[in-house]
């Protein structure tokens, strides 16, 4: 589904992706891991293509088809998903108008018909449902005056909305509480799919608890620095990152 | 023919037998106002940014109109049923008759002045004095409209339809809100396609106590015309007023508003929202003057400037000395659309009270490239997105517009301006 290799990566003329190589099959989850600053966001936002960032080496094949030299825009269309670290308020816009226009031009993409107000809306009300998004969020401005958590349920729920084929979730755990964090977990579990793809940026076990990687991956100053399974999550939590940093914590 | 700046022309053009001595008083003080002060140059603070050289050559004689019948018809096409009591002045001269409602008279200024002229004295010329353009409007203006409401008016919107159809014109407008009346009035100001106008327009407004009036004042000149408009308010104890300015169109849009509250308890609200494309120019310079205690004014100006169109927002909020429990804040935010593109923005305050609470800000910038990679990232198109977040941009101030049809006319005119628009007309519903 996704291959990246040899992925570097600059921002403002400091080099952040120091070459990346990952294979994520159709249908696994995988986990990523590492300290602070180590390129976590930075890979992510460059697989969803944001600008800003010079890919100096290396390329990236999503479904077959080399991702890099598309527009935002077209990789969305294609299946690629980021649930935002920091999702953006947008006052003045609706979720339900935003949405819509996100699905119907996803949809509009795959050939098919887009849906009208009515089977929308009944869309939506179900898929909120998973992630207990209320349904007055559901009509507000896009993220304008949500609380953390809520901000976080409503880019779950733009998932499951979009449906897309790879998902990348960056640090969708933070700041959620505890039950929070059950429920946008079981909505991300409702959603794991053989089809689908899903690539969890986290800090913490915890999530990993309830969604079970296939693979947990260590990037430390912009490179993978070990692979895994789930039990190197463990590892990690109980010793930190001192043995791939070089510095112990006190 | 002759210019503005020419004494003799206005001192001529200026003269009328029938005024009684108080406005031929006005009017000369007026006319050697201006002409002592000279055309504004950028001298001058308030005309830094917004030339008007191009009017030295320009004549003063108002357009006569035959007959606005026909203007009025191509006005009531283009606004359509808005569920408003419309007027209409065609050239500063209302066409047609109106009838009385319970609580609200209207009349001409030209058979106010001449039936009861002292119902205007201390008004007329009182409220709005400090400007130029105010001066050349009170030397010259030959008619105009008189609104009187009072606290058993229930009835619709008023909604005033100036039509220029010609060189120039002086439009004039005195409202009189009595003891705790309420209303809402929207005042349009178009121009006919194809012609070089230029609208030297002056409304007074009196609030009088416990009184509200909700103004929406709309500048949709055409590419020719420029719009020099003076606005005074003054408001006596706890009474309200809430002006939206919106302006769309029109090569020079300037608006100057000069607001005093002069009674305790007394609330004062400027809106506003500008889209200025291709070359053109648009302005706002706004003053409050807080002169009596308790009074709370917010000033909410947001603009979009496109192509090589400049607008230029000025804002002066003055807190006299003595005065108590003030609160008074003011913003302005313009998003830039082009490189092109030019905005001077200074929003001030002057305040000689220490018991207050009082903020201003301004900004200027382009669309959020975060805003819009999130949008991108979602699958919606770059065109779309910028659209999306233009229009959001500004629409909150939109949205509290009270009249509803004439709200959603002046964002489908928005839409029908903002390059996608189309995209999103179901973002603006
Ligand atoms: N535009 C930029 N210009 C310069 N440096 C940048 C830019 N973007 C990111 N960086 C730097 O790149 C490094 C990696 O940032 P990134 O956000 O990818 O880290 P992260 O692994 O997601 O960290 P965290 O766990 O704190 O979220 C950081 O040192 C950051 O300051
Ligand atoms: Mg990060």
């Amino acid at each position: 589904m996704l291959s990246i290799k040899n992925l570097h990566a600059t921002a403002d003329g400091k080099s952040i992706l120091k070459g990346i190589n990952l294979e994520v099959p159709a249908g696994e989850v995988h986990a990523i891991m590492g300290p602070n600053g180590s390129g976590k966001s930075t890979l992510s936002h460059v697989l969803a293509g944001r600008d800003g960032y010079e890919i100096t080496e290396g390329e990236v094949i999503f479904d077959g088809e080399s991702l890099l030299e598309k527009k935002p825009e077209d990789r969305a269309r294609a299946g690629v998903f980021l649930a935002f670290q920091y999702p953006v308020e947008l006052p003045g816009v609706s979720n339900v108008y935003f949405l819509k226009a996100a699905l119907n031009a996803v949809r509009k993409s795959r050939g098919e018909d887009p849906l009208d107000a009515m089977d929308f809306m009944k869309l939506a009300r179900e898929k909120a449902k998973l992630v207990e998004l209320d349904d007055g969020l559901v009509k507000r401005a896009v993220n304008a005056g949500f609380s953390g958590g809520e901000k976080k349920r409503n880019e779950i729920f733009q998932m499951a909305m979009l449906e897309p084929k790879l998902a990348i979730l960056d640090e969708t755990d933070s700041g959620l509480d505890i039950d929070a964090l059950a429920t946008v977990s079981k909505g991300v579990n409702a959603l794991r799919d053989e089809a689908r793809s899903m690539l969890i940026i986290t800090h913490y076990q915890r999530l990993l608890d309830y969604i079970e990687p296939d693979v947990v991956h260590v990037l430390v100053n912009g490179q993978i620095a070990r692979t895994g399974d789930k039990d190197l999550a463990k590892e990690l939590e109980a010793n930190g990152y001192a043995e791939f940093t070089g510095r112990a914590v006190s | 023919m002759s210019a503005f700046l020419d004494s003799q022309g206005l001192a001529t053009l200026g003269t009328r037998e029938s005024d009684p001595a108080w406005l031929t008083a006005l009017r000369q003080e007026a006319s050697a106002g201006v002409v002592e002060s000279g055309l504004p140059t950028g001298k001058t603070e308030a005309w830094r940014y917004t030339s008007v050289r191009a009017l030295g050559n320009q004549s003063v004689a108002a357009a006569k109109t035959t007959s606005g019948n026909e203007a009025v018809a191509w006005a009531t096409e283009l606004l359509g049923d808005d569920g408003t009591l419309k007027l209409f002045l065609v050239n500063g001269v209302p066409v047609g008759d109106f009838a009385s409602v319970a609580g609200l008279s209207v009349s001409s200024l030209a058979d106010t002045l001449k039936d009861a002229p002292d119902t205007l004295q201390g008004r007329l010329g009182k409220i709005a004095h400090s400007e130029f353009f105010a001066g050349i409007n009170s030397a010259l203006f030959e008619d105009g409209l008189v609104l009187r409401v009072n606290a058993k008016y229930q009835g619709l919107p008023i909604h005033i339809v100036h039509v220029a159809d010609g060189n120039a014109s002086y439009p004039r407008l005195l409202v009189e809100v009595e003891p705790n009346g309420n209303i809402s009035i929207v005042e349009t100001y178009l121009s006919k396609p194809g012609q070089d106008d230029v609208c030297t327009a002056v409304t007074e407004v009196h609030l009088a106590d416990g009184a509200r009036l909700e103004h929406l004042r709309v500048m949709e000149g055409g590419d020719g015309s420029t719009h020099l408009g003076t606005l005074g308010v003054l408001q006596d104890r706890n009474s309200t007023y809430t002006s939206r300015s919106v302006a769309m169109g029109g090569k020079l849009s300037r608006l100057e508003i000069e607001a005093r509250m002069a009674g305790p308890g007394a609330e004062c609200n400027l809106d506003g929202m500008y889209h200025a494309i291709g070359s053109e120019h648009v302005a706002h310079h706004t003053l409050i003057t807080h002169a009596d205690s308790h009074g709370a004014s917010t000033e909410e100006y947001r603009g979009l400037i496109d192509d090589r169109a400049h607008a230029v927002f000025d804002g002066i909020i003055i807190v006299d000395q003595g005065t108590k429990g003030t609160s008074a804040h003011q913003q302005n935010h313009n998003l830039l659309l082009s490189d092109t593109a030019t905005v001077n923005t200074k929003p001030h305050l002057e305040i000689d009270s220490d018991d207050l609470s009082a903020s201003h800000g301004a900004t200027v910038g382009s669309v959020n490239p975060d805003h819009l990679f999130f949008l991108r990232a979602r699958g919606i198109d770059e065109n779309h997105a910028r659209s999306i977040l233009t229009f959001s941009f500004v629409r909150s101030i939109l949205d509290r517009i009270e009249v509803e049809a004439v709200k959603e006319r002046l964002i489908a005119r928005l839409l029908s301006r903002l390059p996608y628009g189309d995209d999103i007309a179901e973002l603006a519903k």
